[in-house]
């Protein structure tokens, strides 16, 4: 029996269509790869989110007024938003920081708010706004995770 | 084969493709579920928040009392609508001792068929971005819900999810005035507290028979028209004694010395009389000032203040009137809920919608913070039924200890009216005000009682030292000596019978004599005399021959129950207690003893004048004269037996029952010290502690510092509470409501460190209080105890009577009704989340 060799033509063809076909599988790996890490932030992001919406929700309610009086009697008129600096969250601020370590990209920003009952402020109820964004590869918008929530003055 | 090869590359790539798209997807929807669960979480915290901030506004109540339907659906009133003890109505008396521990008896909630649909379907706020309404409890939210675009739609259902009763470890252990009628309130006021109308129909709560028999409960009693001129007459009460009929014999000439000594007598007496004011209206009008009026119409008192309390309590409760048991209650305990069901339409108009239902539960409290004895100024209860367990009364104490007045030091003084401004002002104002500030402001005497079946005796007191000098006046707000001016009897003609028979003058209808006067007679030691009864001023003690004068302040241990003067009475006009009043009868003799002449030696013979002033202890029962509190030794015996339970002091509960409806609880005084900085506000410039509902201390209570209090509540001590600050309180708070603040020594005393103390509290000490040599302790408010031990005060102690500050309103002074008073209850929530789960929605 005569066996049938494989042609040159024949093994250049199958190599370009592996090339072909693989050529866009690498490109989904390698973006996979992205997604992966992407991922990987997003989890962070909603953990440190809750981690600071714990520690606001246990810090004494009077710490507000405190921020209001170091803003100065203007401030005390106003219903916000004010900005929610490091020192509401001081624990969740350390894991940040080592999260930067590795993502320099990795930020959190927030801002806190008087709700306003009949028009004028109540301060006995605070809205908290966090954003924690990271940017992403290329040209893509950075991703943003909110947390909105209220806090009632016990 | 190379196609085939290419179609499964193909495929692959396509599911690679479509898990990343999925993924993308899942990510944002996923943030979408998030945005809803926010929405939830933040709509179930401001439901709370809208319970909590109108849970306990007094002012609602008095603007919604009178529409019963706005106020059934307000919070105010749905925490506090009595809810039967469940099993209980089927068979009360085998439930009572049914359960070891009250903790796990849950109550009915749905037996009412008014309330049932109230506990069943709760109070639903609903709120709406698309169709939004300004007004809307939860509008506050709208700047969070519009933030993520979209439509946020958000329907919260707030109610009672389980309540359970509030009851004493000890079946046997029961709460004067709540679970069990307390005794009539002795006399003929006693009816404004005992009794009240609804509709045509008197409706009592006083048990047993007023030893009095004025309080019949019936009705039938005239109310007096007090005339104050009665107690306080403008005549001298020292007036110069007439001598001038005396005569002696000098050398057997007859002398008419008392002719000659009258006049240098009567310009010393008047001179006395003139400078010191020694007239009883003087004197009182030197204590209390001019606002001292002379007539008080307790007759139109009374029918205004039950008039006003027909109108007082919502018609839904009137059917609770005169139940006084443990089956039905308002004191609760649970788990309040609140079920927030949100539908976000992130792509509104789209129809896509994410549904999510959120439940959160949270523990409350419906406590009673009525004082304890909130109508008495003083309440020595002497009673061991006030201990829950042995181990409370580890000296296996009996009660009904024979209280021993005199020993001790320093002066008790029972301030039962805060002032005569304050009682006439409320006097005159009591047609104006309107029923929410009756309620509020009206200032009312409070009365005083001792439980005991043993004859109590209580010197009157007249000077403890000379009246001159810069501490005069002081001197004269000690004399009792207006406990005396009354006649024996009344103007209504009521039988004043307990005074008769141990009176000097042997006219039970007569009124002791208070001048002095001096009769001269010969040889007659034994002679009556024209004897004057004076406040205990020496005399031995009642019952024995008396001894020999001598004008000299005695020195014993003042307790004046009547305030000064004898002239701040209690409610009652009497003080509730087998108490005796020993008072001084003095006869002042000049006894002459003649010399015969001896001619011998040219002697004419001499009279030789003898002082012969005898004094003698006597006892009456205790207060004026005309409004004796018993008619007789043995009904005094019997009225206030501190076994009984109908003695007991109103709303004083067990350590345990504290304990369960405490909304802050700390295992020691050091723990409480240490958080006062977080209750504390700053309010009109002061550093305020708010004491709202019941605080327990597992341990002796030391207050180190001055406190300033607002609000409604009880600080609660397992053990001793030692003061070495002073408390005051801000009168009102921002919405006018009295501050009604406690003080509870539960198994212990109230002990007063080194140094004069202001307290502004209502106080309660088991074992007593204890006041140290030198120190003068004010305390605005009321005092019970159960032992008492008078040689525990050696300083000088004085309770004023704050009457509106020691209710809650009019309403819980009135005995068949207090119960069922909502504004004595406070509502509070734990500050923690007992449960929060997102579960699945069942709208569709």
């Amino acid at each position: 029996m005569k066996t049938r060799a494989v042609t040159l033509v024949e093994i250049c063809l199958a190599l370009t269509i592996l090339v072909v076909a693989l050529i866009p599988l690498m490109r989904m790996s390698s973006s996979d790869a992205v997604t992966v890490i992407e991922t990987e932030k997003i989890q962070m992001a909603e953990r440190i989110l809750e981690s600071i919406k714990t520690e606001i929700t246990a810090m004494p309610f009077k710490r507000f007024y405190e921020r209001i009086d170091a803003e100065g009697t203007n401030a005390a008129e106003e219903a916000g938003p004010f900005v929610l600096s490091d020192g509401f969250y001081p624990i969740s601020l350390s894991e940040v920081l080592e999260i930067q370590k590795k993502y320099k990209d990795f930020a959190v920003v927030g801002t806190w708010s008087f709700l306003l009952k009949e028009g004028k402020p109540d301060k006995t109820m605070v809205q908290t706004d966090i954003s924690c964004s990271f940017s992403r590869a290329g040209n893509a918008p950075p991703v943003v995770r909110n947390k909105s929530f209220l806090i009632v003055k016990p | 084969m190379a196609l085939g090869v290419l179609a499964v590359l193909v495929l692959v790539g396509i599911a690679i493709s479509r898990i990343t798209m999925s993924g993308r997807w899942s990510t944002v929807f996923s943030s979408h579920e998030k945005h809803a669960e926010e929405c939830a979480e933040s709509a179930a915290n401001l439901t709370f928040k809208i319970v909590k901030d109108n849970m306990n506004d007094y002012s609602a109540f008095w603007e919604l009392f009178t529409k019963p339907d706005k106020l059934l659906r307000s919070w105010f009133m749905y925490f506090r609508l009595p809810a039967p003890v469940a099993a209980a109505y089927i068979d009360p008396v085998s439930f009572e001792n049914a359960k070891a521990n009250g903790i796990d008896v849950q109550l009915d909630l749905f037996n009412n068929v008014l309330f049932k649909p109230l506990y069943e379907d709760g109070i639903v706020y609903v709120y709406d971005t698309v169709s939004e309404d300004p007004e809307a409890p939860l509008a506050p939210l709208k700047g969070m819900f519009d933030a993520r675009g979209g439509r946020v739609r958000v329907i919260c259902t707030a109610r009672i999810k389980k309540a359970f009763a509030i009851l004493a470890d000890d079946a046997d252990f029961v709460v004067g005035g709540v679970e069990v009628p307390l005794r009539k309130v002795t006399g003929f006021l006693g009816s404004i507290y005992d009794k009240i109308k609804i509709g045509a129909a008197d409706v009592v709560s006083g048990i047993n028979k007023d030893p009095t028999g004025e309080n019949s409960g019936a009705g039938g009693f005239q109310m007096p028209n007090i005339d104050v001129i009665k107690f306080l007459p403008d005549t001298p009460l020292l007036k110069a004694p007439d001598i001038s009929g005396i005569t002696i014999i000098v050398q057997g000439v007859p002398v008419p010395v008392g002719i000659i000594l009258q006049k240098p007598v009567d310009a010393i007496f008047n001179k006395i009389s003139s400078e010191l004011g020694l007239t009883p209206q003087k004197i009182a009008k030197k204590i209390f000032g001019d606002k001292l009026q002379f007539h008080i119409d307790f007759k139109a008192i009374n029918e205004r203040i039950e008039s006003a309390i027909q109108n007082c309590i919502p018609e839904f409760l009137r059917a609770f009137a005169g139940n006084v048991t443990f089956d039905v209650t308002v004191e609760k305990q649970g788990f309040f809920e609140v079920v927030a069901e949100v539908e976000y339409y992130p792509h509104y108009p789209e129809e896509t919608v994410i549904k999510k239902k959120l439940v959160m539960h949270r523990e409350f409290r419906v406590a009673d913070i009525q004082p304890i004895a909130s109508d008495y100024t003083f309440f020595i209860a002497n009673s061991k039924l006030l201990y829950e367990k042995s181990l409370e009364n580890f000296d296996n104490w009996e009660g009904d200890d024979q209280i021993k007045w005199d020993e001790g030091g320093g002066t008790l003084v029972i301030h039962n009216m805060p002032s005569f401004t304050a009682l006439f002002d409320t006097i005159k104002n009591i047609f104006s005000f309107n029923i929410k500030d009756l309620a509020r402001k009206l200032q009312l005497p409070g009365l005083v009682r001792v439980n005991g079946t043993k004859e109590m005796l209580i010197k009157l007191t007249l000077f403890d030292k000379w009246p001159f000098g810069s501490d005069a006046l002081e001197v004269f707000k000690r004399m009792e000596v207006v406990a005396l001016l009354t006649p024996h009897k009344s103007d209504s003609g009521y039988p004043k019978t307990a005074c008769s028979g141990d009176h000097p003058s042997e006219h039970a209808d007569d009124k002791h004599n208070v001048i002095p006067n001096l009769k001269s007679v010969r040889y007659n030691f034994w002679d009556k005399g024209k004897p004057f009864d004076w406040p205990y001023f020496g005399g031995g003690e009642p019952g024995g021959i008396g001894n020999y004068w001598l004008p000299i302040p005695p020195r014993f241990a003042s307790n004046l129950l009547f305030g000064h003067l004898f002239m701040e009475f209690p409610f009652s006009m009497r003080v509730e207690g087998y108490l005796k009043k020993v008072y001084s009868h003095i006869s002042l003799l000049l006894v002459k003893i003649y010399i015969p002449p001896i001619p011998i030696i040219g002697f004419a013979g001499l009279d030789i004048p003898i002082p012969w002033f005898w004094a003698k202890a006597k006892k009456e029962p205790y207060g004026y004269c005309m409004f004796p509190p018993y008619k007789s030794d043995d009904e005094a015996k019997a009225a206030w037996n501190p076994n009984d339970k109908g003695n007991l002091p109103a709303n004083t509960y067990s350590p345990t029952q504290y304990l369960k409806k405490a909304s802050y609880f700390y295992p020691t005084s050091r723990d409480f010290t240490r958080d006062i900085e977080n209750r504390v506000i700053d309010y009109k410039g002061k550093r305020t502690f708010i004491c709202d509902g019941v605080t327990f201390i597992n341990d002796s209570l030391w207050l180190e510092d001055d406190l300033h209090v607002m609000g409604r509540g009880i600080i609660v001590a397992a053990a001793n509470v030692h003061l070495k600050g002073n408390i005051t309180k801000e009168e009102f708070d921002a919405n006018g409501n009295a501050t009604v603040f406690s003080i509870v020594a539960r198994n212990g005393s109230i002990v007063n460190h080194y140094g004069d103390r202001e307290i502004h509290a209502c106080l309660f000490g088991d074992k007593g209080i204890t006041n140290p040599i030198g120190a003068t302790m004010k305390v605005y408010g009321n005092l019970v105890v159960n032992r008492f031990s008078r040689k525990d005060l050696k300083g000088d102690l004085h309770v004023y009577y704050q009457s509106n500050h020691c209710r809650s309103s009019l309403l819980s002074m009135i005995r068949p009704v207090a119960k069922w008073d909502p504004t004595r209850y406070y509502v509070t929530f734990s500050a923690q989340t007992a449960y929060f789960k997102f579960e699945k929605t069942d709208r569709n």
